[in-house]
């Protein structure tokens, strides 16, 4: 292709405060609609903001963890604009100087590291939620429960360069959003929201064209399939010696293609100005180093470590830290069993594939870390062997009960007791006597087939180690 | 002058007839003369106002409280639908 691209994220995110950005409303997700609003929210003449302390420090905490400048002094401002999920008519935003400034997110692709500017992070308040689907073509309804909700908006250089690195960056910073606590990363929801700015240009030019502003892209997949069409259409357009218009585009995933966003409402003049109602915000080192003191372990930190210290793969320790609970499990199975690479193999295949088949959460589940650790011990200890350990971990898994009392109740205990499996050997043989001719005959590969005969005679409870040692003797005996 | 004017009161959804909107113009021009004296002030060592008391940071802890007086806010609403507001439709989706 002979244009590059140019791509910058503004990224929204939702703070995890329990209370609104300026008033006392709860934020909670999933309400009965206009049940969390008040006279500050709702903007009634004569009500008046007061900041949440824990938004602000929420937004420093995302800020250090972004390698950003806090800024001593910052200042809330007025963006003034008539829509109707706005009820001031200005929504309560930073302007020249938002808290945080000058950061950077490193990405990875390919194994080539790259330094992902981002050039502020601000606070703001969410506006409401407009339903445009109202049976009536001329009326929409507006539920305010999201208005005045605490958000940073996280925005980036220009500095990446194709869908795939958009898609990473995202990725790396809401793992970090997440891991700090500061949102709960949900995409669906909307607690996390995504508008790219796209535009192309001649290969090895200096110069940017002109941007698309995709907005409320609400998925990873969307979010790549988005830049990956846009870039493409702003290409046939100066390919057909057309000019990029500078304008808003929606995503439509049905159609796979974004289109342009017509506002009946024309001329966006913000008018920003300090908002009079708000004083300055300062933020003195002390509270900066306090809020230092409280930073977790991040996602690749964390990642790095379990290599370092579990001896397990890379590829296991990126799977296991992708999110911070699912992290903490395995910790917490290496705590009580110390196998690491046989834990993280139980987790990897069998818990995230029953996690994603039952649509559940780790945080969720009746499985506790003890148990799944106590499990592999009782393998790793002959107890029970491999194949039943499966059927264990799904009861486990569906009752939250102990392996042990799984294995006593059910009567699943490994039997390695040599004279029981001897006279099933026995049994075999006896009943197989075409195979055991075809095994004298040289057609030694049957030995499987004798080996699952006993398990299966067996229920799947014999020690493998000693029916294949039984299973051998005998067969070298009528050889 | 009158364009400005024209403009700023078409963002605050303000309809002037012809002969208010002249004479905002004049307000207007005799309001901004006055602040163009500031003009001839050095301000270069003084740092910008951005509030008219001098004192920082007021917060308050992150506590939930719910308001009760939410259907009487509905209510004072032009039109409201059941527990939504209700506004002219804004948005052409396609």
């Amino acid at each position: 292709m002979k244009y590059e691209a140019v791509i910058g994220l503004e990224v929204h995110a939702q703070l995890l405060t329990k209370s609104k950005l300026f008033c006392a409303c709860s934020t909670k997700f999933g309400a009965q609609p206009n049940t969390n609003i008040c006279p500050v929210c709702t903007g009634q003449a004569g009500a008046l903001p007061v900041l949440n302390k824990t938004a602000v420090e929420m937004a420093i905490k995302a800020g250090l963890a972004l390698n950003c400048t806090i800024r001593e002094k910052s200042i809330f401002a007025r963006k003034n604009y008539f829509y109707p999920d706005l009820p001031k008519g200005y929504q309560i935003s930073q302007y020249e100087f938002p808290i945080c400034l000058n950061g950077y997110l490193d990405i990875q692709l390919n194994g080539e590291p790259k330094k992902i500017h981002i050039q502020r992070i601000h606070m703001e308040e969410d506006a409401g939620k407009l339903l445009h689907d109202t049976g009536s073509p001329d009326v929409s309804h507006v539920d305010l429960n999201r208005c005045s909700t605490p958000l940073i908006e996280i925005v980036s250089g220009p500095d990446l360069s194709s869908p795939e690195e958009a898609g990473d960056y995202l990725r790396k910073l809401r793992n970090i959003l997440v891991y700090l606590e500061v949102c709960d990363g949900n995409m669906q929801e909307g607690s996390l929201r995504c508008d790219a700015n796209v535009s192309i240009r001649p290969k090895g030019s200096k110069e940017f064209g002109t941007r698309a502003e995709i907005k409320n892209v609400n998925s990873f997949k969307f979010l790549e399939s988005a830049i990956t069409y846009e870039i493409e259409r702003q290409a046939k357009v100066l390919d057909g010696g057309g000019k990029i218009v500078q304008e808003t585009r929606l995503w439509n995933q049905a159609k796979g293609e974004t289109f342009s966003m017509r506002s009946k409402e024309e001329a966006h003049d913000y008018r920003y100005f300090p908002d009079p109602d708000l004083l300055p915000l300062v933020v003195d080192q002390v509270w900066i180093e306090k809020i230092k003191g409280t930073l977790p372990e991040l996602g690749e930190t964390k990642a790095k470590r379990f290599v370092s210290q579990f001896g397990i793969p890379e590829y296991d320790a990126k799977v296991l830290t992708a999110e911070k609970p699912l992290a903490q499990y395995f910790e917490e199975c290496v705590k009580n069993y110390n196998a690491p690479k046989k834990l993280s193999n139980w987790i990897m295949a069998e818990l995230l594939r029953e996690l994603k088949l039952r649509n559940q959460d780790i945080t969720e589940i009746k499985l506790k870390p003890k148990q799944l650790a106590r499990m592999v011990q009782l393998i790793d200890e002959g107890t029970i062997s491999g194949a039943i350990a499966k059927t264990i971990f799904m009861e486990m898994l569906n009752t939250g009960e102990a392996a042990d009392k799984i294995i006593e109740a059910k009567g699943l205990k490994q039997v390695s007791d040599t004279g029981a499996i001897e006279a099933c050997v026995d049994k075999i043989l006896a009943k197989e006597i075409e195979n055991v001719q075809r095994y004298k005959s040289g057609k030694t590969n049957v030995f499987g087939f004798f080996v699952g005969a006993v398990m299966k005679e067996m229920q799947g409870k014999a020690n493998p180690k000693i029916v294949n040692e039984i299973l051998k003797k005998k067969l070298e005996i009528v050889r | 002058m009158k364009e400005s004017i024209k403009k700023v009161a078409h963002l605050a959804r303000l309809k002037p007839t012809p002969s208010a909107g002249e004479k905002l113009v004049q307000k207007a021009k005799s309001i901004i003369d006055f602040v163009e004296q500031l003009k001839n002030l050095d301000t270069s060592k003084i740092e910008a106002t951005s509030h008219a008391i001098d004192i920082t940071n007021a917060f308050r802890e992150d506590t939930v409280q719910k308001f009760e007086g939410t259907k009487k806010i509905l209510e004072n609403a032009p039109n409201h639908y059941e527990n939504l507001f209700e506004v002219p439709k804004v948005i052409d989706e396609n």
